[in-house]
This record gives structure tokens, C-alpha cells and sequence, in this order.
């Protein structure tokens, strides 16, 4: 059973959000240049449409995968590792050296009388 | 339509919510009891640790006074110490306080005290504890006591009793 990837997911919805718009962007386009061009000179329309269909399909696809390799989820989850690790590393630190023995050596002292 | 009806009904609603809630943590409730027992039983023993360290921390600060200025590293190092004792101190109230308050069901489980707690009780067992759970809990003090960790203030012997049992006796 094949199980779509978060990733993979991330590219699809981008894809198709920029070839939605892109789509409806150039139809607009092309419905206004068409019926400008039809209304002085009906034959040109013969021509006219199919290359209207052919470049609105070709730039809702190019549309597509520039709105999709807008997400890289590598990146993205790089990033907020990467931000992860500053904060881990931050609190790394704040304990100075001797600060820590001691207070390890104090829990140590404490867990010993304890017992 | 009878209101002071649907008021009852609501409170007896509201009762009878808050009753199962509070039946559905009677067994964490009991035990979290039983550890204050046991903490009250171990606190004079506490208590002679935190006059000890106490002792221990005047001797720093009387060691750190007695240096001079040309002395820095050895100064620093002495203030290092000091201050990691007291940060143990008032993280050891921090955590009676924590278990008297998880037990009265004011800590819930989302809240970063809780968090706290479950660093500062796995310290308190001799646990396995990372350094940067370590450093939340240094993080944690230096802002809830800051006038104390900065001025080196030790913590007094009997706040360990109060920070249990949430008020101060005698």
C-alpha cells in the first residue's frame, strides 16, 4: 500500500494551488484577448483558441511547479532543527562550570544522606 | 420555564463533573500524599543538609572577601561554587513546593511547572537528568528568586517546611 509522504503531500497541494491560479489568470486573459479579436475578425478565432488552450494548459503547469518548488520541506525542517538545536545548545550552556559541579554535587550529597 | 430549576440542575451538572474528575485522579492523589509524608518524615534531614551548605557558603564567601582583586580567576571560581549551591538550594524548595502543589491538583499536566517538576523529581531520585533540563531549572530559579541567586542569599533552613506544607509553622 503506497502512503503519500508529508513531503510529497506539501508538493502536491502547492502544485496545485499554483496551477489553479495560473489557470484562472490566463483564461481571464485569453477570454478578453479572443473576444476583442472575434468581435473585429471571426476566422482568426480558429487559430487563436487552440493556442490560447495550449499556452493557458503549458503555464498553469509551469505556474504549478514554481508554487510547489516554493515548498521544500527539507529546508523548512532543517530550519526549525536547526533553530531547535540553538535553543538546546543555549541551555547547554547556561550552567558555568563550576556552578554545575556544584550543584551536581550538592543533588549527589543530598540523594546519599537520603538513603 | 422554571429557572431556578435549570440552576440546580446546572450545579448538580457541575458537581457531579468536578466529583468524577476528582474520583478519576484519587489514586495519583494518594500516592502524591504518601510522598509528602515521606518528605515530611525526611525533612529535618533536608534541613541539616541546607544549614551544613550553609555553613559551607559563608566559608566561600569569607574565602572569596579574603582574596584580592589580583586573585580573579580563583574569585570567579569561588563565586561559581557558591552560586551552584545556592541554585541547588532554592531548586530543592522549588520541588517541595512543586509536590504540594500537584498534589492539591494546581499544577495541570500542560503547564511548564509541570515539566519542572518531573526534571526536579528525577533529581531528587538520583535520575538520569540531561544538562539542558538542568539548565531550564537554573533558568526557572534565577527568574523566580532573582534579588536571592544574584546577591548570593542562602536559603534558610526552615523554608524547606514551609515550601511543603504551604505555610510557615510555629
Amino acid at each position: 500500500m503506497w502512503h503519500w509522504r508529508e513531503e510529497e503531500l506539501g508538493r502536491i497541494f502547492f502544485f496545485l494551488v499554483g496551477f489553479v491560479l495560473t489557470f484562472l489568470k490566463m483564461l481571464i486573459g485569453a477570454v478578453v484577448v479572443n473576444a476583442i479579436v472575434g468581435f473585429f475578425f471571426m476566422p482568426a478565432l480558429y487559430v487563436l483558441v487552440p493556442i490560447s488552450i495550449i499556452s493557458i494548459v503549458v503555464e498553469a503547469f509551469k505556474g504549478g511547479t514554481e508554487r510547489a518548488s516554493e515548498f521544500d520541506y527539507g529546508k523548512h525542517f532543517k530550519k526549525q532543527n536547526r533553530k531547535s538545536q540553538k535553543q538546546i545548545n543555549k541551555l547547554k550552556g547556561i550552567f558555568k562550570d563550576d556552578e554545575l559541579f556544584e550543584f551536581d554535587k550538592a543533588w549527589k550529597q543530598m540523594s546519599r544522606s537520603l538513603d | 420555564m422554571p429557572i431556578p430549576l435549570i440552576v440546580a440542575g446546572g450545579a448538580a451538572l457541575l458537581g457531579a463533573a468536578f466529583g468524577v474528575g476528582r474520583y478519576s485522579r484519587q489514586g495519583e492523589i494518594n500516592d502524591l500524599k504518601e510522598k509528602i509524608i515521606e518528605l515530611q518524615e525526611t525533612i529535618e534531614l533536608l534541613e541539616s543538609l541546607i544549614s551544613k551548605q550553609n555553613d559551607t557558603i559563608r566559608n566561600l564567601k569569607a574565602e572569596n572577601k579574603s582574596l584580592n582583586a589580583l586573585h580573579f580567576m580563583e574569585k570567579r571560581k569561588l563565586y561559581g561554587r557558591t552560586k551552584g549551591l545556592i541554585i541547588f538550594q532554592y531548586a530543592l524548595r522549588e520541588y517541595l513546593e512543586f509536590v504540594r502543589l500537584e498534589a492539591d491538583g494546581q499544577i495541570s499536566v500542560n503547564d511548564s511547572e509541570h515539566t519542572l517538576y518531573d526534571i526536579l523529581d528525577r533529581m531528587f531520585y538520583g535520575q538520569e537528568v540531561l544538562i539542558e533540563e538542568k539548565g531550564l531549572i537554573k533558568l526557572h530559579i534565577e527568574k523566580k528568586y532573582p534579588y536571592e541567586i544574584k546577591n548570593l542569599i542562602p536559603l534558610e533552613e526552615e523554608e524547606l517546611n514551609v515550601a511543603l506544607e504551604g505555610r510557615r509553622v510555629g
